[in-house]
Protein backbone atom coordinates (compact mmCIF):
# COMPACT_ATOMS: atom_id res chain seq x y z
CA UNK A 1 0.00 0.00 0.00
CA UNK A 2 1.43 3.32 -1.01
CA UNK A 3 0.96 6.49 1.00
CA UNK A 4 0.03 9.57 -0.98
CA UNK A 5 2.89 11.80 -2.10
CA UNK A 6 3.45 14.79 0.10
CA UNK A 7 5.67 17.82 0.23
CA UNK A 8 7.96 17.51 3.19
CA UNK A 9 10.47 20.18 4.09
CA UNK A 10 14.02 18.86 4.42
CA UNK A 11 14.90 21.42 7.06
CA UNK A 12 14.45 19.05 9.94
CA UNK A 13 16.56 16.42 8.24
CA UNK A 14 19.17 19.05 7.41
CA UNK A 15 19.67 20.89 10.68
CA UNK A 16 16.77 19.85 12.95
CA UNK A 17 15.09 23.15 12.36
CA UNK A 18 11.54 23.70 11.12
CA UNK A 19 8.69 21.33 11.62
CA UNK A 20 9.86 17.98 13.00
CA UNK A 21 9.29 15.01 10.76
CA UNK A 22 7.80 12.23 12.94
CA UNK A 23 9.38 9.45 10.91
CA UNK A 24 12.82 10.94 11.17
CA UNK A 25 12.31 11.54 14.88
CA UNK A 26 11.34 7.90 15.31
CA UNK A 27 14.44 6.79 13.40
CA UNK A 28 16.59 9.10 15.52
CA UNK A 29 15.23 7.60 18.72
CA UNK A 30 15.73 4.05 17.55
CA UNK A 31 19.16 4.48 16.01
CA UNK A 32 20.29 6.77 18.83
CA UNK A 33 20.75 3.65 20.95
CA UNK A 34 23.69 2.76 18.72
CA UNK A 35 25.32 6.16 19.16
CA UNK A 36 28.97 6.43 19.96
CA UNK A 37 29.68 6.55 23.67
CA UNK A 38 33.37 7.09 23.59
CA UNK A 39 35.37 5.65 26.42
CA UNK A 40 38.44 7.63 27.39
CA UNK A 41 41.28 7.24 24.98
CA UNK A 42 44.14 5.31 26.53
CA UNK A 43 47.33 6.68 25.10
CA UNK A 44 50.34 4.47 25.80
CA UNK A 45 53.07 6.30 27.66
CA UNK A 46 55.61 5.40 25.00
CA UNK A 47 53.53 6.93 22.25
CA UNK A 48 54.55 10.46 21.44
CA UNK A 49 53.40 12.46 18.47
CA UNK A 50 56.38 12.94 16.24
CA UNK A 51 57.44 16.50 15.62
CA UNK A 52 56.68 18.02 12.26
CA UNK A 53 59.72 17.46 10.13
CA UNK A 54 60.94 18.88 6.90
CA UNK A 55 58.97 17.23 4.15
CA UNK A 56 60.21 17.89 0.68
CA UNK A 57 56.78 17.68 -0.90
CA UNK A 58 55.60 20.66 1.20
CA UNK A 59 58.19 22.83 -0.47
CA UNK A 60 57.87 21.32 -3.92
CA UNK A 61 56.04 24.24 -5.55
CA UNK A 62 58.41 26.79 -4.05
CA UNK A 63 61.44 24.73 -5.02
CA UNK A 64 60.12 24.41 -8.56
CA UNK A 65 59.64 28.17 -8.86
CA UNK A 66 63.10 28.86 -7.43
CA UNK A 67 64.68 26.34 -9.79
CA UNK A 68 62.88 27.85 -12.77
CA UNK A 69 64.05 31.36 -11.83
CA UNK A 70 67.60 30.11 -11.32
CA UNK A 71 67.55 28.41 -14.72
CA UNK A 72 66.26 31.54 -16.43
CA UNK A 73 68.93 33.69 -14.77
CA UNK A 74 71.65 31.19 -15.64
CA UNK A 75 70.46 30.93 -19.22
CA UNK A 76 70.30 34.70 -19.61
CA UNK A 77 73.80 35.05 -18.13
CA UNK A 78 75.22 32.43 -20.47
CA UNK A 79 73.52 33.98 -23.46
CA UNK A 80 74.77 37.44 -22.62
CA UNK A 81 78.28 36.16 -22.01
CA UNK A 82 78.35 34.29 -25.29
CA UNK A 83 76.94 37.23 -27.18
CA UNK A 84 79.54 39.54 -25.71
CA UNK A 85 82.36 37.15 -26.55
CA UNK A 86 81.06 36.71 -30.07
CA UNK A 87 80.87 40.45 -30.55
CA UNK A 88 84.45 40.77 -29.34
CA UNK A 89 85.79 37.96 -31.54
CA UNK A 90 84.05 38.57 -34.85
CA UNK A 91 85.19 41.42 -37.10
CA UNK A 92 82.79 44.06 -38.14
CA UNK A 93 81.37 42.81 -41.41
CA UNK A 94 79.69 44.95 -43.97
CA UNK A 95 77.65 43.46 -46.74
CA UNK A 96 78.73 44.83 -50.06
CA UNK A 97 78.54 43.85 -53.66
CA UNK A 98 81.27 41.52 -54.84
CA UNK A 99 84.23 43.57 -55.96
CA UNK A 100 87.96 43.32 -55.68
CA UNK A 101 89.34 45.06 -52.70
CA UNK A 102 92.51 45.75 -50.87
CA UNK A 103 91.69 43.11 -48.34
CA UNK A 104 93.69 40.52 -50.29
CA UNK A 105 96.81 42.54 -49.82
CA UNK A 106 96.13 43.13 -46.20
CA UNK A 107 95.51 39.41 -45.73
CA UNK A 108 98.86 38.67 -47.30
CA UNK A 109 100.48 41.05 -44.91
CA UNK A 110 99.02 39.09 -42.06
CA UNK A 111 101.01 35.95 -42.81
CA UNK A 112 102.49 34.63 -39.64
CA UNK A 113 106.22 34.42 -39.69
CA UNK A 114 107.64 31.40 -37.90
CA UNK A 115 109.76 32.30 -34.94
CA UNK A 116 112.62 30.17 -36.29
CA UNK A 117 113.03 32.43 -39.26
CA UNK A 118 113.38 35.56 -37.21
CA UNK A 119 115.75 33.98 -34.74
CA UNK A 120 117.96 32.27 -37.27
CA UNK A 121 120.65 34.70 -38.26
CA UNK A 122 118.40 37.58 -39.19
CA UNK A 123 120.77 39.65 -41.30
CA UNK A 124 122.94 36.94 -42.79
CA UNK A 125 123.54 37.25 -46.55
CA UNK A 126 120.96 39.91 -47.11
CA UNK A 127 121.91 43.50 -47.72
CA UNK A 128 118.37 44.56 -48.55
CA UNK A 129 117.27 43.91 -44.99
CA UNK A 130 118.62 46.78 -43.03
CA UNK A 131 116.56 46.01 -40.00
CA UNK A 132 116.27 42.71 -38.17
CA UNK A 133 113.32 40.53 -39.18
CA UNK A 134 111.84 40.61 -35.67
CA UNK A 135 111.51 44.38 -35.93
CA UNK A 136 109.73 44.01 -39.22
CA UNK A 137 107.42 41.39 -37.80
CA UNK A 138 106.65 43.66 -34.90
CA UNK A 139 105.85 46.46 -37.30
CA UNK A 140 103.57 44.31 -39.37
CA UNK A 141 101.86 43.06 -36.23
CA UNK A 142 101.28 46.64 -35.17
CA UNK A 143 99.38 47.22 -38.36
CA UNK A 144 97.55 43.92 -37.91
CA UNK A 145 96.09 44.78 -34.53
CA UNK A 146 93.41 46.94 -36.04
CA UNK A 147 92.52 44.44 -38.70
CA UNK A 148 90.03 41.60 -38.62
CA UNK A 149 90.99 38.15 -37.51
CA UNK A 150 92.01 36.17 -40.61
CA UNK A 151 90.89 32.87 -39.09
CA UNK A 152 87.33 34.12 -38.91
CA UNK A 153 87.47 35.17 -42.52
CA UNK A 154 88.70 31.75 -43.55
CA UNK A 155 85.82 30.06 -41.68
CA UNK A 156 83.40 32.20 -43.57
CA UNK A 157 84.89 31.44 -46.97
CA UNK A 158 81.59 30.83 -48.75
CA UNK A 159 80.58 34.41 -48.29
CA UNK A 160 83.82 36.02 -49.37
CA UNK A 161 82.33 37.48 -52.51
CA UNK A 162 79.53 39.11 -50.67
CA UNK A 163 81.31 40.54 -47.75
CA UNK A 164 84.22 42.77 -47.39
CA UNK A 165 86.34 43.14 -44.36
CA UNK A 166 86.12 46.64 -43.18
CA UNK A 167 89.72 47.64 -42.79
CA UNK A 168 90.56 50.39 -40.44
CA UNK A 169 91.77 53.53 -42.07
CA UNK A 170 95.45 54.15 -41.67
CA UNK A 171 97.25 57.40 -41.75
CA UNK A 172 99.43 58.06 -44.81
CA UNK A 173 102.80 57.53 -43.15
CA UNK A 174 101.49 54.46 -41.32
CA UNK A 175 100.39 52.98 -44.62
CA UNK A 176 103.76 53.60 -46.19
CA UNK A 177 105.51 52.13 -43.22
CA UNK A 178 103.30 49.08 -43.36
CA UNK A 179 103.91 48.58 -47.06
CA UNK A 180 107.66 48.91 -46.60
CA UNK A 181 107.46 46.48 -43.74
CA UNK A 182 105.47 44.12 -45.88
CA UNK A 183 108.03 44.28 -48.68
CA UNK A 184 110.84 43.63 -46.24
CA UNK A 185 109.00 40.79 -44.69
CA UNK A 186 108.24 39.19 -48.02
CA UNK A 187 111.84 39.46 -48.99
CA UNK A 188 112.97 37.99 -45.73
CA UNK A 189 110.54 35.14 -46.17
CA UNK A 190 111.76 34.48 -49.67
CA UNK A 191 115.35 34.42 -48.46
CA UNK A 192 114.47 32.15 -45.62
CA UNK A 193 112.58 29.89 -47.97
CA UNK A 194 115.47 29.73 -50.40
CA UNK A 195 117.83 28.88 -47.58
CA UNK A 196 115.54 26.17 -46.39
CA UNK A 197 115.30 24.68 -49.88
CA UNK A 198 119.02 24.74 -50.21
CA UNK A 199 119.44 23.02 -46.91
CA UNK A 200 116.95 20.34 -47.94
CA UNK A 201 118.70 19.82 -51.23
CA UNK A 202 122.05 19.51 -49.49
CA UNK A 203 120.63 17.03 -47.07
CA UNK A 204 119.14 14.96 -49.86
CA UNK A 205 122.22 15.29 -52.01
CA UNK A 206 124.38 13.70 -49.35
CA UNK A 207 122.40 10.46 -49.53
CA UNK A 208 121.97 10.19 -53.30
CA UNK A 209 123.64 11.90 -56.21
CA UNK A 210 120.76 11.57 -58.56
CA UNK A 211 117.75 13.65 -57.62
CA UNK A 212 115.53 11.98 -60.19
CA UNK A 213 114.03 8.85 -58.74
CA UNK A 214 111.48 6.42 -60.10
CA UNK A 215 111.29 8.09 -63.41
CA UNK A 216 111.52 6.32 -66.74
CA UNK A 217 113.36 7.73 -69.59
CA UNK A 218 111.10 9.50 -71.98
CA UNK A 219 111.66 9.14 -75.75
CA UNK B 1 5.31 3.43 0.71
CA UNK B 2 6.13 7.09 0.65
CA UNK B 3 7.03 9.04 -2.42
CA UNK B 4 8.80 12.12 -1.26
CA UNK B 5 8.57 15.14 -3.47
CA UNK B 6 11.04 17.88 -2.82
CA UNK B 7 11.36 20.97 -4.97
CA UNK B 8 14.81 21.77 -6.29
CA UNK B 9 15.24 24.79 -4.03
CA UNK B 10 14.95 22.53 -1.01
CA UNK B 11 18.15 20.84 -2.04
CA UNK B 12 19.98 24.12 -1.97
CA UNK B 13 20.88 25.77 1.23
CA UNK B 14 18.67 28.50 2.53
CA UNK B 15 20.11 31.91 3.42
CA UNK B 16 20.22 31.31 7.17
CA UNK B 17 22.31 28.18 6.82
CA UNK B 18 24.73 29.93 4.52
CA UNK B 19 25.18 32.77 6.97
CA UNK B 20 25.63 30.35 9.85
CA UNK B 21 28.30 28.40 7.99
CA UNK B 22 30.05 31.57 6.89
CA UNK B 23 30.13 32.85 10.45
CA UNK B 24 31.46 29.54 11.62
CA UNK B 25 34.18 29.49 8.98
CA UNK B 26 35.33 32.97 10.06
CA UNK B 27 35.96 31.81 13.58
CA UNK B 28 39.35 30.25 14.26
CA UNK B 29 38.81 26.49 14.29
CA UNK B 30 39.56 25.07 17.74
CA UNK B 31 40.85 21.87 16.16
CA UNK B 32 43.87 23.60 14.70
CA UNK B 33 44.81 25.02 18.09
CA UNK B 34 44.38 21.63 19.72
CA UNK B 35 46.50 19.92 17.08
CA UNK B 36 49.23 22.52 17.44
CA UNK B 37 49.23 21.99 21.20
CA UNK B 38 49.46 18.22 20.73
CA UNK B 39 52.35 18.62 18.29
CA UNK B 40 54.12 20.74 20.85
CA UNK B 41 53.87 17.90 23.35
CA UNK B 42 50.58 18.48 25.19
CA UNK B 43 49.08 15.00 24.99
CA UNK B 44 46.03 15.91 27.07
CA UNK B 45 44.71 18.05 24.25
CA UNK B 46 44.48 14.95 22.12
CA UNK B 47 41.78 13.68 24.49
CA UNK B 48 39.69 16.73 23.62
CA UNK B 49 40.29 16.18 19.95
CA UNK B 50 39.20 12.58 20.42
CA UNK B 51 35.94 13.53 22.08
CA UNK B 52 35.22 16.01 19.27
CA UNK B 53 35.84 13.57 16.44
CA UNK B 54 34.96 10.20 17.95
CA UNK B 55 31.33 10.39 16.68
CA UNK B 56 32.57 11.03 13.14
CA UNK B 57 34.98 8.10 13.19
CA UNK B 58 32.44 5.87 14.89
CA UNK B 59 29.77 6.77 12.31
CA UNK B 60 32.11 6.09 9.40
CA UNK B 61 33.05 2.75 10.90
CA UNK B 62 29.46 1.86 11.70
CA UNK B 63 28.59 2.28 8.03
CA UNK B 64 31.20 -0.33 7.15
CA UNK B 65 32.10 -2.70 9.97
CA UNK B 66 30.11 -4.61 12.63
CA UNK B 67 29.02 -2.52 15.58
CA UNK B 68 30.97 -4.62 18.07
CA UNK B 69 34.20 -3.79 16.27
CA UNK B 70 33.57 -0.10 15.75
CA UNK B 71 34.69 1.16 19.17
CA UNK B 72 37.95 -0.77 19.29
CA UNK B 73 38.74 0.22 15.75
CA UNK B 74 38.00 3.85 16.56
CA UNK B 75 40.51 3.75 19.42
CA UNK B 76 43.12 2.19 17.15
CA UNK B 77 42.50 4.82 14.53
CA UNK B 78 42.97 7.67 16.98
CA UNK B 79 46.22 6.17 18.28
CA UNK B 80 47.44 5.70 14.73
CA UNK B 81 46.47 9.29 13.94
CA UNK B 82 48.43 10.52 16.96
CA UNK B 83 51.50 8.74 15.68
CA UNK B 84 51.11 10.26 12.24
CA UNK B 85 49.89 13.68 13.31
CA UNK B 86 53.05 15.34 12.01
CA UNK B 87 52.12 14.32 8.48
CA UNK B 88 48.89 16.34 8.60
CA UNK B 89 49.58 19.24 6.28
CA UNK B 90 46.49 21.37 6.85
CA UNK B 91 45.68 21.63 10.54
CA UNK B 92 42.12 22.67 9.69
CA UNK B 93 41.54 19.43 7.80
CA UNK B 94 41.82 17.02 10.70
CA UNK B 95 38.25 15.73 10.16
CA UNK B 96 38.64 14.73 6.50
CA UNK B 97 42.07 13.31 7.29
CA UNK B 98 40.98 11.06 10.14
CA UNK B 99 37.81 10.17 8.20
CA UNK B 100 39.97 8.85 5.39
CA UNK B 101 42.08 6.86 7.86
CA UNK B 102 38.86 5.35 9.24
CA UNK B 103 37.64 4.35 5.77
CA UNK B 104 40.96 2.76 4.92
CA UNK B 105 41.03 0.93 8.23
CA UNK B 106 37.50 -0.41 7.60
CA UNK B 107 38.66 -1.76 4.24
CA UNK B 108 41.64 -3.42 5.91
CA UNK B 109 39.28 -4.96 8.43
CA UNK B 110 37.23 -6.60 5.69
CA UNK B 111 40.33 -7.93 4.01
CA UNK B 112 41.40 -9.69 7.18
CA UNK B 113 38.16 -10.88 8.78
CA UNK B 114 34.90 -12.78 8.12
CA UNK B 115 31.81 -10.63 8.10
CA UNK B 116 29.12 -13.18 8.89
CA UNK B 117 30.24 -13.86 12.46
CA UNK B 118 29.82 -10.28 13.61
CA UNK B 119 26.43 -9.77 11.96
CA UNK B 120 24.80 -12.63 13.87
CA UNK B 121 26.44 -11.39 17.05
CA UNK B 122 24.91 -7.99 16.53
CA UNK B 123 21.43 -9.34 15.94
CA UNK B 124 21.19 -11.74 18.81
CA UNK B 125 22.42 -9.39 21.55
CA UNK B 126 20.28 -6.84 23.36
CA UNK B 127 16.56 -6.19 23.67
CA UNK B 128 13.89 -5.74 20.98
CA UNK B 129 14.62 -2.03 20.44
CA UNK B 130 18.27 -2.69 19.94
CA UNK B 131 17.50 -5.56 17.61
CA UNK B 132 15.20 -3.33 15.60
CA UNK B 133 17.89 -0.65 15.51
CA UNK B 134 20.44 -3.17 14.31
CA UNK B 135 18.06 -4.24 11.54
CA UNK B 136 17.57 -0.67 10.37
CA UNK B 137 21.32 -0.15 10.51
CA UNK B 138 21.74 -3.13 8.22
CA UNK B 139 19.23 -1.61 5.80
CA UNK B 140 21.13 1.68 5.85
CA UNK B 141 24.36 -0.20 5.19
CA UNK B 142 22.82 -1.65 2.06
CA UNK B 143 22.46 1.86 0.63
CA UNK B 144 25.15 3.36 -1.62
CA UNK B 145 28.31 4.55 0.13
CA UNK B 146 27.66 8.28 -0.05
CA UNK B 147 24.17 7.97 1.42
CA UNK B 148 24.79 5.44 4.19
CA UNK B 149 27.66 7.34 5.75
CA UNK B 150 25.78 10.64 5.77
CA UNK B 151 22.58 9.04 7.07
CA UNK B 152 24.37 7.25 9.90
CA UNK B 153 26.11 10.45 10.94
CA UNK B 154 22.75 12.21 10.94
CA UNK B 155 20.44 9.57 12.42
CA UNK B 156 22.78 7.55 14.64
CA UNK B 157 25.36 10.07 15.75
CA UNK B 158 22.87 12.96 15.86
CA UNK B 159 25.01 15.37 13.87
CA UNK B 160 23.31 18.09 11.84
CA UNK B 161 23.92 18.59 8.12
CA UNK B 162 26.26 21.57 8.56
CA UNK B 163 28.24 19.65 11.19
CA UNK B 164 28.61 16.70 8.85
CA UNK B 165 29.82 19.03 6.11
CA UNK B 166 32.39 20.67 8.37
CA UNK B 167 33.72 17.46 9.82
CA UNK B 168 33.88 15.42 6.63
CA UNK B 169 35.08 18.20 4.36
CA UNK B 170 32.15 17.74 1.98
CA UNK B 171 30.27 20.76 0.70
CA UNK B 172 27.01 21.51 2.52
CA UNK B 173 25.13 21.14 -0.75
CA UNK B 174 26.52 17.63 -1.26
CA UNK B 175 25.61 16.63 2.27
CA UNK B 176 22.10 17.97 1.81
CA UNK B 177 21.64 16.07 -1.42
CA UNK B 178 23.03 12.89 0.12
CA UNK B 179 20.71 13.22 3.10
CA UNK B 180 17.68 13.85 0.95
CA UNK B 181 18.28 11.04 -1.52
CA UNK B 182 19.46 8.61 1.15
CA UNK B 183 16.37 9.28 3.21
CA UNK B 184 14.18 8.74 0.19
CA UNK B 185 15.80 5.35 -0.45
CA UNK B 186 15.58 4.43 3.23
CA UNK B 187 11.90 5.26 3.38
CA UNK B 188 11.36 3.10 0.34
CA UNK B 189 13.23 0.17 1.86
CA UNK B 190 11.63 0.45 5.28
CA UNK B 191 8.06 0.76 4.02
CA UNK B 192 6.80 3.11 6.65
CA UNK B 193 3.21 1.91 6.32
CA UNK B 194 4.17 -1.08 8.52
CA UNK B 195 5.28 1.23 11.28
CA UNK B 196 8.53 1.02 13.11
Amino acid sequence: MKKPMRNVSDDYLWDQSGEPDPEIQELEQLLGTLRCQPRPLEIPAALQPSRPRFVLRDFKPRLAIAAAIALVVLGAGLWLGLARRERRDTPELVKTAAKPSASDDSRQAAVIVPEDVSHENPNAGNEVLKEPVSVLVERVNRTRRNRPNPTTVAANANRQREIELKTPELAGNELKEAQAGKAHLMLALRVASAKLNLAIKKAQGSTSGNLIHNQHKVG
Amino acid sequence: MYELEAPADLLLMNGQSKVAIKQRSDEPPPEALLIRAVLEGDRDQYGRLYSLYAPLVHGILLARVPRSEAEDLAQDIFLHALRKLDTLRDLNAFGPWIGMIARNRAMDFHRKSHETVEVTEDLKSGDATETKAAEILEIIRSLPDAYRETLILRLVEGMTGPEIATRTGLTPASVRVNLHRGMKLLRGKLGFEEGL
